[in-house]
């Protein structure tokens, strides 16, 4: 069959036209169709060594915007996730963001890890989109427009262990992280602090965390340099492994470190017993409505139990939704990344981790309890709640 | 004394995995000048299938080993008839055959991700000092063990075996090779099963050590790939020194750089290796 010119010309022109038509039909995002789903933003690392960690942030996140939706969504407009892969590295963290300014058009994004956080900040800033840290804690990131962070920084976190620490006995500390703003932002904060006191870091090293697996070369040196603790930093099964391979190196003093998480007792096993840990943590009485909610609901979705880092997406999601009904409530655009930025700064949100409320501070972090934790038989025990040390 | 001790102890041990890598590698390198990336899948595969036997199903060390070592040759001989031979068909260039390889890593790294999930395995064996006060565990110095006895052995196989001699034969000169009766085909599938065979002992010492992920094979895959490089075609010896070598520099450099170096020196190392004769040449500087 032969088509003429004219005719292919016509179609063409038809199809124009249609598309016009379409494009007029459906403003969409553009104009701020209120009937457009909002979209948050999830850039979280879904591949590389700390994805198994990070698995429980998607599933609070999806519980969280599955329980807005069955209640009618944000003031009758759906919500939904874009989700995009980190792997957990900053050049990933970039990408995760372009994609989601660009292509997905979101105003708020959830973003796990500092290093991915970090580095995506410059480019969220620029596209006036704000970035909440969950569960992220380098010092770095603190003081950074358009960047927040859910949790306590480890410039009140690390102190908190250490005095701990020190008040055991312990003075010359083996110190193993990540070569990441997150590994290198606690040794930052511990060094001086630790020094302060009268103790000593006797060994400090490194690890690349975006291949991981194998740190005996690390173990060696802190093991030579015959510390009384070991402080160990790293996500999820990585500090699990770290644990792990510690023991295998024959080093058997204590070990502690910042904000472990279940990952630290699947990879560990028997060997994290005794490990010491600072953290936010949950408390599985809480009697709250939203804390209840949580705890059932993500018992019921996931197969790994209700945590604070899972807690702290769930209240992540749930953030953005009091700051777009805010906005709307006082008669701003709430799909505004710049309006949104102005909302959050000193904000309060429900602690559906300890009770309460949960402000933000002027460093764009939060102060909320904080729990000294120890493995005892495969699982933690809160030992002491405290307040963030200053 | 006892740092640079420990330090070269421990880059033996590091080194007898590559090698172990590396070697498996060139087995397969040696006769198809292929570059096969896709032996990381074959390697992480076969240490899945181990876990899965012995962890999960029982069974005992011996058979769970027997079986990772089917798993690994039938994915091996597949990746060859599948990918390499149709490719091979097609005249494809170095450059498809390679991307076609890290594509097959990627696929199989995914598919474990979805069987197994992303959270790591490993076996129930704990790892320990070998013996007081050593400063290698139990799985470094059996690697150490295992290496010189798998290579050992299958150096003097290549060099005096008619096999060795025809795998030699094909990867210097194919044509010559097939003008004196050598079924080429049949050379590159034996060459397949033996490297991918090999590798099997790499990967279960490897998760021993430090548990199996799915992405671990990237860089094995790179390991191994480096390492024969820096072997040239020297033979399977060649490679393990080069593996060893590897693994010392990684380990002494501890001595002088922080531990957060060690890839970084290595692989500049490796730059030198690969790149550097070339420069010197290039500058007429050998034969000044």
């Amino acid at each position: 069959m032969k088509h003429s010119p004219w005719k292919i010309g016509a179609v063409a022109l038809a199809a124009l036209a249609l598309a016009g038509c379409a494009g007029g039909a459906t403003p969409a995002s553009d104009d701020g169709d209120s009937s457009e789903p909002y979209t948050l933003g999830v850039a979280l690392a879904l591949t590389g060594p700390t994805a198994s960690n990070v698995v429980v942030y998607r599933e609070a996140a999806e519980l969280a915007v599955e329980e807005i939706n069955a209640a009618g969504g944000i003031d009758g407009v759906p919500l939904e996730l874009a989700v995009e892969d980190t792997a957990g590295t900053a050049d990933g963290g970039v990408t995760a963001m372009n994609k989601l300014i660009n292509l997905g058009d979101v105003d708020f994004a959830l973003v796990s890890a500092s290093g991915p956080a970090l580095a995506a900040q410059p480019a969220a800033a620029q596209a006036e989109t704000v970035i909440l840290c969950v569960g992220s804690v380098s010092p770095a990131l603190l003081n950074l427009p358009y960047l927040y962070l859910n949790a306590v920084n480890l410039t009140r976190l690390v102190p908190s262990l250490a005095d701990e620490m020190w008040d055991q006995g312990f003075r010359d500390i083996g110190f193993i992280a990540g070569a990441d703003p997150f590994g290198e932002g606690a040794f930052d904060v511990l060094k001086p602090y630790w020094e302060e006191l009268g103790g000593t870091i006797v060994s400090d090293q490194y690890y690349d965390s975006a291949t991981g697996g194998d740190y005996s070369s690390q173990l060696l040196q802190i093991k030579s340099a015959d510390p009384d603790f070991v402080f160990a930093v790293g996500v999820g099964e990585v500090l699990g492994n770290i644990v792990k391979q510690t023991r295998s190196a024959g080093i058997e003093v204590p070990m502690g470190g910042p904000l472990a998480t279940g990952g630290l007792l699947a990879a560990a096993g028997a060997d994290a017993d005794g490990f010491q840990d600072v953290s936010m943590a949950l408390d599985p009485e809480l009697d709250s409505e939203a804390a209840v909610a949580f705890r059932d609901g993500f018992s019921a979705a996931s197969e790994q139990a209700p945590a604070w880092d899972s807690g702290s997406a769930y209240e992540a999601v749930y953030l953005y939704k009091s700051l777009v009904e805010r906005a709307i409530e006082e008669g701003k655009d709430p799909r505004s990344g710049k309006v949104l930025n102005e909302l959050i700064a000193g904000t309060t949100f429900e602690d559906i981790l300890q009770g309460g409320e949960v402000t933000f501070l002027p460093d764009h972090s939060v102060s909320r309890l904080i729990a000294l934790r120890k493995v005892e038989n495969g699982d933690f025990v809160t030992e002491e709640l405290i307040e963030p040390a200053e | 004394m006892s740092a640079v001790l420990n330090a070269a102890m421990l880059g033996i041990a590091i080194g007898s995995l590559y090698a172990l890598l590396g070697v498996s590698f060139s087995v397969i390198y040696t006769p198809t000048k292929i570059f096969h990336f896709a032996h990381g899948a074959v390697i992480v595969a076969s240490g899945y299938a181990a876990y899965t036997f012995i962890e999960q199903m029982g069974l005992p060390l011996p058979i769970g080993v027997i079986g990772a070592v089917v798993v690994a040759v039938v994915l091996g001989v597949a990746i060859e008839l599948l990918v390499y031979r149709t490719l091979r068909r097609r005249s494809a260039s170095h450059l498809i055959v390679f991307i076609a390889s890290a594509s097959v890593l990627t696929l199989v790294a995914a598919l474990i991700t979805m069987a197994y999930g992303l959270a790591q395995v490993s076996f129930a064996a704990p790892v320990r000092p070998a013996f007081d006060g050593a400063p290698l565990t139990n799985a470094q110095l059996t690697t150490i063990v295992v290496a010189v006895v798998i290579i050992v052995p299958l150096a003097i196989f290549l060099k005096r075996s008619p096999w060795g001699i025809r795998f030699r034969a094909v990867g210097d000169a194919p044509e010559a090779a097939q003008r004196r009766g050598v079924n080429i085909p049949r050379v590159y599938l034996i060459s397949f099963v033996l490297g991918s065979a090999i590798a099997v002992p790499a990967a279960i010492l490897q998760g021993w050590a430090t548990g199996f992920r799915p992405e671990m094979g990237f860089h094995d895959a790179l390991i191994a790939t480096a390492t024969t490089l820096v072997a040239g075609s020297r033979g399977v010896l060649a490679v393990a020194a080069a593996g060893i070598g590897i693994g010392l520099v990684q380990g002494m450099s501890l001595l002088v750089f922080p531990s957060s170096w060690q890839d970084g020196v290595t692989y500049f190392l490796l730059f030198l290796v690969i790149v550097g004769p070339s420069l010197v040449r290039r500058r007429g500087l050998v034969h000044a």
